[in-house]
């Protein structure tokens, strides 16, 4: 698989993931054998993670770890879960390329801090809410 | 991140077509809150919060919504009064009811709206596809503008407390309430319209909303990957185990008998699903579980051996039933409960009036419990006005509105 993400993009993101105050895990399911999208995207996550070691991956198959995806939620495939120790939610299905790699990166430095990046007057708001909320955003990667 | 509730999934739509058919997404992005309401486009941020809270606590956002009306200054609600003597007293807070409201409020009379819940079965309705003007219209959404529309006029609202009586003392109507408080007016409106039948089984009210439920199209995404039974044969139960086929991992559709009388297409459709299993010909006797709801025990209609079936959660699709307890020795109803009214929407007791649902007009529906409470207002005004009971000077008809 040739390489994904190009020097100057390696540069930046080697800067961002430097200040990562807590590891970022990244768990991966793909499953074997890998389609196309699956090894891309198990590559991009993989190249992300030479970048710093700040960033582990880990790899499951959607099909043998049963477990781990009903675990982490996983439906569908290829499946990103962005994690800590602590496990807000975050998953990116498909691939995290173009505009969604921006998407992935944030997401990264946003578990990784712990801050959900939102004003403070929305605690008010946010506190309100106090039942399973499943939001699923449909992107495409221009 | 924002929420310990809150989980979030990006998705490349071109990766997963088959996720967006399902949500039609022909733009992006397109947000979608459990599986059910739709965001086109990028929203600030607030917006997603109230969408959010709309989906999962929709009391919350009314409240959250007449706090800010009232602030604007498009509120006029009042907070009722038990010492006063309305001129009316609308019982129920459905279409009827609120149409009852707006038409008693523009005729200057000072009335009172007492209901559970604002909404009543329309709340239950993902999308009505028959009320003239809003085809698609989703229920709750309907809800909102019915409420706002008569929370515009200066009525009094006594809402969240349950109806238990209403008797006639020598020159009113007192209608007491649960919690004990009691109200009196001249006339009453009444439309506390149907809610859903019961099994009638053990510990059945104890487990409502803690694994029983009625409506799949508001609950269907808690079943995500469990198990569910449905109680029922006719359209509802059909619609219901349609509604559950794309969440639970199993449906199991329990019916007392071995016909349906829900439509053929819709059966079709529902058999066809891989994981809904039919059990005909039997009955629930009993629920499973102690604190928590754990199942069901299922027995065969006639007679034979229970038999345990695990499940999560139960909806009760078996019809629904007229809400005349409270006015059940006062006024005359027919062989089903429901209240007996005449095409004036008049009961067999003077300045008692009813509509809608809870009713015996013929069909029920969401445009004729509307139309009905309209009459039903302009009836009681015109009792009012003869019997001198009002102060409204509004004498002409209401012809030209
Ligand atoms: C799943 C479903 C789908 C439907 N789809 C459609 C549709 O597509 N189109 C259509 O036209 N119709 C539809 N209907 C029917 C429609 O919703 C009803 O005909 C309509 O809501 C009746 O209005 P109502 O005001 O008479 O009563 P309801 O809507 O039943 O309202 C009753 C009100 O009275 C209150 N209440 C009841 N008892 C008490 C009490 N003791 N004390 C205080 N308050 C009380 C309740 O809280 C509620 O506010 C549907 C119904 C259901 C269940």
């Amino acid at each position: 698989m040739p390489e994904v993400l190009d020097d100057n993009t390696r540069t930046q993101l080697g800067e961002i993931l430097k200040e990562l105050p807590e590891t970022v895990k990244l768990v991966f399911f793909g499953q074997k054998p890998e389609s196309p999208s699956c090894a891309q995207q198990r590559t991009i996550l993989q190249e992300i993670a030479e970048v710093s070691d700040k960033v582990r991956v880990e790899r499951y198959d959607f099909v043998k770890d049963r477990d781990k995806a009903l675990e982490y939620g996983i439906d569908k495939i290829p499946a990103t879960a962005v994690v800590t120790d602590r496990d807000y939610g975050i998953r990116f299905y498909g691939l995290t390329m173009g505009y969604e790699f921006s998407s992935l990166v944030e997401a990264m430095v946003l578990v990784s801090t712990g801050r959900s990046g939102l004003p403070e007057d929305f605690s008010a708001l946010v506190g309100r809410i106090k039942q399973p909320v499943h939001i699923e955003v449909m992107t495409t990667l221009t | 991140m924002a929420s310990d509730h809150i989980r979030a999934d990006m998705v490349d739509a071109s990766e997963f077509s088959t996720l967006s058919q399902k949500y039609n997404v022909s733009g992006v992005p397109k947000t979608i809150i459990n599986g059910s309401q739709f965001i086109e486009g990028t929203q600030p941020i607030d917006r997603l919060f109230l969408e959010i809270l709309k989906v999962v606590h929709p009391e919350e956002f009314e409240k959250l919504k007449s706090e800010v009306r009232a602030a604007r200054g498009g509120r006029r609600v009042r907070n009722p009064n038990p010492e006063h003597i309305y001129e009316v007293a609308i019982v129920g807070g459905g279409p009827a009811a609120m149409s009852a409201g707006v038409y008693a409020a523009r005729k200057e009379l000072d009335t009172l709206m007492i209901a559970q819940e604002i909404g009543g079965q329309v709340n239950y309705t993902a999308s009505i596809d028959n009320y003239l003007g809003l085809p698609g219209i989703g229920g709750k959404e309907l809800t909102e503008m019915f409420r706002e529309h008569v929370e515009r006029y200066p009525i009094a609202q006594a809402l969240g407390d349950e109806v238990v009586s209403i008797r006639r003392d020598e020159e009113h109507y007192v209608v007491t309430l649960k919690k004990g408080v009691g109200y009196r007016a001249h006339s009453v409106i009444y439309c506390s319209g149907k809610e859903y039948r019961r099994l009638g089984i053990p510990r059945e009210e104890q487990f409502i909303g803690r694994g029983i439920a009625f409506c799949a199209t508001c609950d269907a995404p808690l079943y995500k990957d469990r198990r569910v039974a449905v109680v029922g044969g006719g359209n509802s139960a059909f619609t219901a185990a349609r509604d559950l086929v794309n969440f639970a991992s199993e449906i199991y559709l329990i019916h007392r008998r071995d016909e349906f009388t829900a439509d053929p297409a819709l059966i079709r459709q529902v058999s066809k699903a891989g994981n809904v299993k039919i059990l005909t010909n039997r009955v629930v006797r009993d629920i499973l579980g102690q604190e928590k709801f754990e199942g069901i025990r299922i027995r065969p209609s006639g007679d034979g051996p229970g038999e345990d079936l695990k499940v999560d959660g139960m909806f009760l699709e078996i019809g629904l039933i007229p809400n005349s307890d409270p006015v059940r020795e006062m006024v005359q109803l027919n062989e089903k409960g429901e209240v007996r009214i005449n095409h004036r929407n008049e009961t067999n007791l003077p300045g008692f009036f009813a509509a809608g649902d809870v009713t015996d007009v013929f069909e029920k529906q969401i445009c004729i419990a509307v139309g009905d409470g309209a009459k039903a207002a302009l009836a009681a005004h015109e009792y009012l006005l003869e019997h001198q009971l009002t102060q409204s000077k509004v004498k002409v008809g209401d012809a030209w509105e």
